[in-house]
């Protein structure tokens, strides 16, 4: 795997995957940052994540994919990251109604932790076990308009829609990023900055500014 | 604050007040009963006769020692062969402490009425099923359990179902014969003693087995998670009862003979990790698909294929997983779980995996000599921070490598894993974890350690409170035990350390801390250093054998790469045994006013034996103390004990005097006033106060326990309780 830690991009964009356990999170991060998918799962203990670099427009897009694990115990952890992503793929299961059921209870716990104005893309995953499915297109549609976000239906196994439901987040975060609305925002403004020192000399004291602006803007 | 007599709504809690109190000041009254009850047991089973006559020599040296009330030392180290089944009531009764409780069922001959009383009918009649042949007997057994139990749900307000395993705690005790009073008196125990609180649902007992199985076998333990079989659907039934659901009466009776002798509330849970570990292949082996209620059935009833035979190995095994644990655990849960004050506990349920107190990770750095786990820091702060000042030895762990440059990052955690399979695993260097103490800050910490769990490298485990805390516990030695040490630099790096406002958390561990140890006492501590110590250098050459004796007996068979992995060479532990011992034989100092023999066993015992010594009268004039009054304890037991009764802006403080050492005392109980929730004095004995403590739970009020004194001076000192809660409330 290409790790492109010391060419140049354009941009660092963190991403962040939530939703029940075993839904196919770490599956989807493997399809799109790997090509790859296991069939026997295991859990996600606490937090993972993994790197992918990524070019939309002719930006270079340095991504940090963030997995949690969706067990509940985990919850309090989970959500200290939140406030760091600037896009966050909500995932549940075609074939397992209550995963649908909990997505409210993930966007509310996005809008209790995360950043004012995160991007945020509903995804229902499996969708190569049609004969099992539970939730239909339309109510996974329908409920992602309420909320105003994008939807897909995909297949970490099958890779469908994989890649497409990535650049749909990456894309809407590049275009707040290059439209100036990143800004004033926490999240985003911070990251670069911290890019930008971290270029020169990765610091720790960077880290500890980075940490506390981010306190003071989540407003 | 009340402290005029107050009605308690339920009169069966009122009626158990009045014997206890009677009993408490005239003691005698017990005297007679208790040989009556003797008798009964002895009567009851006479197969132990028939054995060989060394178990007859054996019975006989017991009941002297009994009949002497020997210390529970001795009537150990007699049971160390094996305790004859003639006398085994007795021996329980005075492992539970209930020879001298007063007999508050005797006078109860109330209705059976209660809201699951069929329940409790089925219930009982089929724990007495398991006991024995005889269908007479079976009513007999029955009847007393389901009149103890009644009596028992309607004394503590508390619905009986299943889970609340009554029945089948009681159903070993009744099997021994024991009578009503003695069966009641020893369920009280049990429940109070050894059960876990919360012991239901996804409550924290779980989570502590979650993390101890995390501990010692991640991988298993990410299996099970994986496989969505959480640790409550087998474990409850064994913790409710300490195994007796699973197993018949005749292998609890063996396991329960150490058990009880043991005294560590925790080892169940030590037990229960031998289990689940030994059936680790088994689980592996089942196919993915098989339903989570399969595979929990064929978890839960692994205890059913225990033999008598096995339950020397099982505890061994036990013991050797809790020596190779952290100990701190003990204090963080004690309280929780165990314990009479509900203190609000820092543990958090979302753990990424066992958190270490700073303080044993400080002891174990300073402590060349001591006994239990080495650690090898991994220091997560950013570089600068790190070299401001760290422990000597300690690896730094650049967090941003993770975020910035995996693959030095997996360079880096190499490293590490090479050295761990050089110094580390079961004897070696256990892997702990230090961050710096601030969430922000931290959270690369809780990713590089979620990488290694994922790797399942075990003994790993976070210091809380992270560097903060270590530089306030370390104060002025700061200098002498960090390498690199910049002093200016690093307080001002880590300047809050100092200031009052300290993170909550290093606070009320510092509360939990003195809490517990007056409540530990050093016991368990001190009993595990001894058994480690006994333990590294006997266990580690028997413990292939062990493991593989109780593996062949639950049909398994040892995977080759773990004997090897087990095959540990000791560690010295001479002068640690003699120091473990050392609390052990100081007799306890109360006096009693009923009989003058020495009384061990208490059920106050369990939790609180020896506190440190001090001085009464500089402990009492110190600026803390904001008044003080002579007083006598009165406890559970029934014993007088001459005490004081002190008060800070925070705590209420018995300081029991040492008969041994005049002038001196130990702290017996330090109470948080704003845990009081009832004082009360009795109208015939107006110098007798009741100290209630408790919580509010959704509105209701919870009572879990309660502190008697006779207090010279009543009025004059209510009132300045009252003042101090007032204003502690304020």
């Amino acid at each position: 795997m290409a790790r492109a830690t010391d060419k140049k991009y354009d941009h660092l964009f963190q991403l962040l995957l939530c939703g029940d356990s075993s839904v196919g999170k770490t599956c989807l991060i493997s399809r799109f940052a790997d090509n790859e998918f296991r069939h026997t799962h295991i859990n996600t203990i606490g937090i993972d994540f993994k790197l992918k670099l990524f070019t939309i427009r002719d930006k270079k897009i340095r991504m940090q994919i963030w997995d949690t694990a969706g067990q509940e115990r985990y919850e309090t952890l989970t959500a200290q990251y939140y406030r760091k992503a600037q896009g966050i793929i909500l995932v549940y299961d075609i074939t397992r109604e209550e995963t649908f059921r909990n997505v409210t209870k993930w966007l509310r716990n996005i809008e209790d932790h995360g950043v004012k104005g995160v991007k945020i893309i509903l995804i229902g995953n499996k969708v190569d076990l049609e004969s099992e499915r539970k939730i239909s297109t339309r109510h996974g549609q329908k409920l992602a308009n309420q909320h105003n976000i994008k939807f897909f239906e995909t297949s970490a196994w099958k890779d469908i829609n994989v890649t497409e439901a990535f650049t749909e987040l990456a894309e809407q975060i590049l275009a707040k990023v290059e439209s100036g609305g990143g800004r004033d925002r926490g999240s985003s403004s911070i990251r670069e900055s911290a890019i930008k020192l971290h270029e020169q000399q990765p610091t720790p004291a960077t880290k500890s500014h980075g940490g506390c602006c981010s306190g003071g803007s989540s407003n | 604050m009340d402290d005029k007599t107050e009605e308690l709504s339920d009169d069966f809690l009122k009626e158990i007040e009045e014997v206890l109190q009677e009993t408490s000041i005239e003691g005698e009254e017990g005297e007679p009963k208790e040989n009556e009850t003797a008798t009964e047991a002895t009567g009851a089973d006479t197969n132990g006769i028939q054995e060989a006559k060394n178990i007859s020599d054996l019975t006989v040296s017991i009941q002297s020692a009994l009949a002497k009330n020997e210390d529970l030392e001795v009537l150990r180290e007699l049971c160390s062969a094996g305790v004859p089944p003639l006398v085994r009531g007795d021996l329980w009764r005075a492992f539970l402490g209930v020879n001298r409780r007063p007999d508050a069922i005797g006078s109860w001959n109330g209705p059976l009425d209660c809201e699951n009383q069929s329940l409790i009918h089925q219930d009982t009649i089929s724990q007495a099923i398991r006991c024995t042949q005889s269908e007479e007997t079976q009513v007999g057994l029955s009847t007393t359990m389901e009149e103890v139990i009644s009596f028992y749900s309607k004394s503590r307000n508390v619905t009986y179902t299943t889970e609340t395993g009554w029945a089948e705690l009681l159903s070993p005790l009744a099997s021994l014969g024991l009578s009503k009073s003695d069966l009641f008196n020893c369920l009280y125990v049990l429940l109070a003693k050894f059960i876990p609180r919360d012991c239901r649902g996804g409550g924290r007992p779980f989570d502590l087995f979650r993390l101890l199985l995390l501990y010692h076998d991640p991988n298993l333990c990410s299996i099970l998670d994986t496989r969505k079989l959480y640790p409550h659907l087998y474990l409850q039934p064994w913790l409710r009862s300490i195994f007796s659901s699973q197993c018949s009466v005749g292998v609890v009776h063996t396991l329960w003979d150490l058990y009880l002798m043991e005294r560590d509330p925790f080892l169940v849970f030590f037990l229960a990790l031998v289990m689940v570990i030994n059936a680790k292949e088994l689980i592996q082996e089942t196919p993915v698909d098989t339903p989570v209620d399969d595979l929990n059935s064929m978890i839960l009833t692994l205890p059913q294929q225990l033999t008598s035979e096995d339950i020397t190995d099982l505890f061994s095994l036990a013991q050797y997983y809790a020596v190779r644990t952290p100990q701190s655990f003990r204090k963080d849960y004690h309280n929780m779980l165990f314990g009479t004050s509900r203190s609000v506990s820092s543990v958090s349920t979302g753990a990424l995996c066992l958190p270490v107190q700073m303080q044993e990770v400080i002891d174990s750095l300073t402590n060349e000599t001591a006994a239990g786990i080495k650690y090898f820091i991994v220091d997560c702060r950013p570089l600068q921070h790190f070299s401001a000042g760290h422990i000597q030895g300690a690896m730094h762990m650049d967090t941003d490598l993770l975020l910035h440059s995996p693959k030095d990052f997996s360079t880096a955690m190499d490293r590490l894993c090479d050295r761990i399979k050089q110094n580390g695993g079961e004897n070696g260097e256990h892997l702990c974890f230090l961050g710096s103490g601030r969430e922000q800050e931290d959270q690369y910490m809780n990713m590089v350690l979620a990488k290694f769990l994922q790797q399942s490298v075990p003994y790993i485990s976070i210091a809380r409170g992270g560097f903060l805390e270590m530089l306030r516990l370390l104060g002025a030695r700061a200098g002498q035990l960090l390498e690199d040490f910049d002093s200016e630099l690093c307080h001002q790096l880590y300047e809050d350390s100092r200031a009052s406002s300290n993170p909550s958390p290093s606070r009320s561990d510092c509360n939990s801390d003195s809490d517990t140890e007056a409540h530990l006492g050093y016991y368990y501590k001190q009993r595990l250093q001894e058994k480690s110590a006994q333990i590294y250098t006997s266990l580690a050459a028997g413990w292939r054998d062990r493991s593989q004796r109780l593996r062949v007996r639950m049909g398994e068979l040892w995977k080759s790469r773990q004997v090897a992995a087990y095959k540990q060479r000791p560690l010295a532990g001479e002068e640690k045994k003699k120091n473990g011992r050392r609390y052990h034989n100081l007799p306890e100092n109360v006096f009693v006013i009923a009989d003058d023999e020495e009384e061990e066993g208490e059920r106050e015992e369990v939790g609180g034996a020896e506190s440190e010594l001090v001085n009464i009268s500089l402990y009492s004039t110190s600026p803390e103390i904001l008044h003080s009054f002579p007083c006598t304890e009165v406890t559970d037991t029934g014993h007088m004990a001459t005490s004081h009764l002190l008060l800070t802006s925070k705590d209420l403080i018995i300081l029991r005097e040492a008969p041994d050492r005049a002038g001196w005392g130990r702290i017996k109980h330090r109470e948080n006033l704003l845990t009081i929730l009832k004082i009360t004095a009795k109208k015939h004995h107006p110098d007798i106060v009741t100290f209630k403590f408790g919580h509010h739970d959704n509105g209701a009020i919870v009572l879990t326990h309660q502190i008697r004194v006779r207090l010279p001076n009543t009025r004059k000192a209510t009132e300045a309780i009252r003042n101090t809660v007032e204003q502690a409330n304020k």
